[in-house]
């Protein structure tokens, strides 16, 4: 009886600190970051901590989100574009409960953006911060598999393998076939990883207003691109780096042109449809055509 | 539509967990107390103790149980616990020379000093079921403990026995052994406040090894000693018992117990030959949480192993074995494909699309 | 202060410091978030995981100020993570701090700045990550010389210091080792 109690106790959900992690956790992500900031796209390690989801869901990100996370704050969270996917909102379930912050999905109205896969289409502005989910950091992985070898790379800016890469595909695929995940060069020094993005998004990194965080819970590695910093997608002068191609195509709800679609398979016609990626954005222009009607 | 089926997400989590738990508190059968799994499932809870890397016995039990017996998600469960508690400080280096002994053996020496214990092990035992255990209950319980224990004298707490020397110790003073390099550093490396950095020392390394899941362990171990690796291993010792943990008492420095661990420990010995010395003996060093062998023995093979210099397999490059072992790690990597990936996915057809049409052009 | 309170005022103190160091030149204002700037921002970034070292004439009572308040471990400048010193700067001393590996370059040290004085306008011009295009002029508070200091050991990008600067407002500017500087006499 006398054990079970003490189980009891020791489970209490209040037993649990604001913002989930402990003080000392915060303190060392938060050192951790300011480096991060301070030597853009270079890969700081970090003593990454179990998060009550698994590792590769989000676990780095969330950690970031955490520690920098305040009552004050507004917090939008997406996954693949959209606030209303699986893992978006267990993920904002939890930082709810151990927080009590605003949750929203305007992206204009958060302070605070925790992403996964997408950057909004919206330009960001200098009260933001987007907080990046990271699966892989080392863009460097896909040509060498040994972190102390990528190490001494970055080290030199010993770029030559992954140059070779890129140039090895356009021989064999006549085009650089790297889909989402495209490496870029930050502030001219560090080859990154942007996260799993499509390319379209690549662009809104460079010279940005907001300020970009980036977290691999599972690798244990904090970046950041600050604002107003060069970022350059890798490419060649006769193979330019080229976004998805969504030419003639729009989405079926609100009409737009101009935004990155999900493809749909149209089940019993088997035709495809397409629809905007980033849904707080398709919501808003579909509310000003209502309006205008 | 398609498309529609991605909204909705809360109810959907939900509706999931609430079918999570129908699944657990479906059926007529009594509810299992976490005393019940800590006293009778104490080889579980010593398991998601070591891989959830938190001496707490009675957390683990509720762990397994709210797992509903999964011990990755269990560890993992207990690991997310910890996260949220700050270290106050460290303990005292272990000693293990003074280990409350429950078992202790060795497979180099017939006969050792203060004697080859056996101890509460399932290894002679026949594998075959016990009907009797189906349904015990209580009574019949008390009954099988009283006869088990008719005649025993009783010597102090539980049958543990103090002191014993380290067969290891006994070479040791033959100059048979080759020491391990030991780190410099004044404080262990904490994998679990710094991210672990390669070549690791080697307090990162076992601790790392430590925290590892026994199946992850096994396998590279095993995958050693059966021909990828040349490690032939005896195994000095293995004990198991209870571990004293002292703090340098805050106040006074005196050291002072603040109370006891169960874990496992296992040296292996094997041949280490150096150019132009003589060859020698060294260890590889196995310790975990709580009564695991296989995870002991495993983590000793694989520590030797990786003191191989020009590492030509697996289990002898140390990066390789302390970036896969983790259970949790490679756990939630190994399963996080579930989550919707069509963005990248969308991204990775465009440019599928586009290469074939180039092929098209060069046809 | 209890440990919320403490809690509460460390985050917003940090999202402070994070925008000086992303925002290079711009003064943050902390007015309201805390009391005792120095110490409260020490607080923020110093526990028994990391070295300090302090510089200056009252280097013995606040060093032992802070390893009572934080639990980090006074040690020798080329060991610090941490360099507490006075605005007026520490001069040649500054060379024998950690500036990182070229594999960690993250291990090199941040200079604190305190008691700092910035005027309106500045002698240098400051560019790079987190600096609009063109550059900008700012004066941080700290000694010209200093400031060529800062320069010179930052020049081996990605090697370096970086700097926060603890104004006696209490504001802070952040200085970290990206920034280009240009200028001065």
């Amino acid at each position: 009886m006398k054990k079970n109690k003490r189980a009891e106790k020791n489970s209490g959900q209040n037993r649990y600190n604001f913002a989930f992690l402990d003080e000392n956790a915060k303190r060392e992500i938060r050192r951790k970051t300011l480096k991060a900031i301070a030597i853009p796209g270079y890969q700081v390690p970090f003593g990454s901590r179990e998060m009550p989801i698994a590792r590769g869901w989000g676990t780095g990100g969330l950690q970031v989100t955490l520690s920098v996370i305040g009552k004050k704050d507004v917090l939008k969270v997406i996954d693949q574009g959209s606030d209303d996917s699986v893992n978006a909102v267990n993920i904002k379930r939890f930082i709810k409960k151990v927080t009590d912050v605003e949750i929203t999905n305007d992206s204009l109205r958060a302070t605070l953006i925790q992403t996964r896969h997408r950057i909004p289409e919206i330009p960001l502005t200098q009260e933001q911060i987007i907080i990046f989910q990271v699966p892989f950091p080392e863009p460097l992985r896909t040509v060498e598999p040994s972190e102390a070898e990528t190490r001494r790379m970055h080290a030199e800016a010993d770029y030559s393998r992954m140059w070779l890469y890129l140039y090895e595909d356009i021989v064999k695929c006549g085009e650089i076939s790297i889909g989402a995940r495209y490496p870029v060069y930050v502030n001219n020094r560090y080859i990154m990883d942007p996260s799993p993005i499509p390319r379209w998004d690549i662009e809104k990194l460079d010279n940005s207003e907001c300020l970009n965080l980036f977290c691999a819970g599972r690798e244990k590695r904090i970046y950041a691109i600050p604002p107003h910093t060069s970022v350059k997608p890798l490419e060649f002068e006769d193979f330019k780096f080229r976004v998805e191609n969504f030419e003639g195509k729009k989405c079926e709800i609100c009409g737009c042109e101009s935004s990155f679609l999900d493809e749909v398979m149209d089940g019993s016609t088997g035709a495809r449809r397409y629809f905007c990626s980033d849904s707080d954005y398709c919501e808003k222009q579909t509310a000003r055509k209502g309006n205008k009607q | 539509m398609g498309y529609v089926a991605v909204k909705g997400g809360k109810d959907a989590i939900e509706n999931a967990e609430r079918y999570l738990d129908f699944q657990r508190l479906k059926g007529d059968s009594p509810d299992i107390s976490t005393g019940q799994i800590s006293d009778q499932l104490y080889l579980a809870v010593d398991r998601i103790m070591g891989e959830g890397s938190l001496y707490a016995p009675d957390l683990a039990a509720l762990a397994f149980k709210q797992a509903a017996g999964d011990t990755f998600e269990a560890s993992f469960i207990l690991r997310a616990y910890r996260t949220t508690k700050p270290r106050m400080g460290y303990s005292m280096p272990c000693d293990t020379k003074k280990m409350r002994i429950i078992r202790r053996i060795s497979s180099a020496f017939k006969d050792i000093p203060g004697g080859q214990i056996l101890g509460p092990t399932p290894d002679y035992t026949l594998k075959l079921l016990n009907f009797d255990l189906i349904d015990m209950g209580c009574k019949k319980r008390k009954a099988a403990l009283k006869a088990l224990l008719k005649g025993v004298k009783k010597r102090g707490s539980s049958g543990e026995i103090g002191e014993l020397p380290k067969v290891i110790d006994m070479l040791r003073k033959e100059g048979l052994v080759v020491e391990n390099k030991k780190d410099n550093k004044e404080e262990p490396f904490d994998v679990t406040r710094e991210s672990p950095v390669f070549p690791a020392s080697r307090s990162a390394s076992l601790q790392t090894m430590a925290r590892g899941e026994t199946g992850g362990l096994l396998l590279l171990a095993y995958s050693n000693i059966r021909g990828y690796g040349d490690i032939h291993p005896a195994l000095g010792e293995l004990r198991v018992g209870y571990m004293p943990v002292m703090i340098s008492h805050p106040l006074t420095g005196k050291p002072y117990e603040i109370g006891r661990v169960k874990i496992t420990e296992a040296e292996i010995i094997a041949r280490f030959n150096t150019e132009g010395e003589k060859p020698k003996f060294s260890i590889g060093y196995g310790v975990c949480f709580g009564h695991n062998e296989v995870k002991a023995i495993s983590m000793a093979i694989l520590d030797r192993s990786m003191a191989n210099s020009g590492s030509k397999h697996a289990s002898e490059d140390q990066e390789f074995v302390l970036s896969h072992i983790d259970g949790i790690e490679s756990m939630g990597f190994s399963v996080h494909w579930k989550l919707p990936h069509y963005v990248t996915f969308q991204s990775d057809l465009d440019r599928l699309r586009k290469a074939q049409e180039v092929s098209d052009e060069k046809e | 202060m209890g440990s919320e309170a403490r809690a509460v005022m460390n985050q917003e103190i940090f999202r402070k410091l994070m925008g000086a160091m992303s925002r290079p030149g711009r003064l943050f204002r902390l007015g309201t978030v805390c009391k005792e700037p120095l110490m409260d921002i020490l607080n923020v970034l110093l526990d028994h995981e990391v070295g300090f070292c302090v510089t200056g004439a009252d280097s013995d009572t606040l060093g032992r100020l802070i390893n009572a308040e934080t639990g980090a471990k006074a040690v020798d400048i080329s060991q610090a993570d941490y360099v507490i010193t006075p605005a007026e700067g520490i001069g040649d001393e500054l060379f024998r701090a950690k500036m990182g590996s070229l594999e960690y370059p993250d291990k090199g040290a941040t200079i604190i700045y305190y008691g700092a004085k910035p005027a309106e306008n500045g002698k240098f011009i400051f560019a790079g990550p987190g600096v609009p295009d063109g550059g900008i002029s700012f004066d941080p508070g700290i000694p010209d010389d200093e400031i060529k200091k800062l320069a010179e050991i930052n020049s081996g990008f990605p090697l370096g210091v970086d700097a926060v600067i603890v104004c006696e407002k209490p504001a802070l500017i952040c200085m970290p080792r990206s920034l280009k500087i240009t200028g001065g006499k």
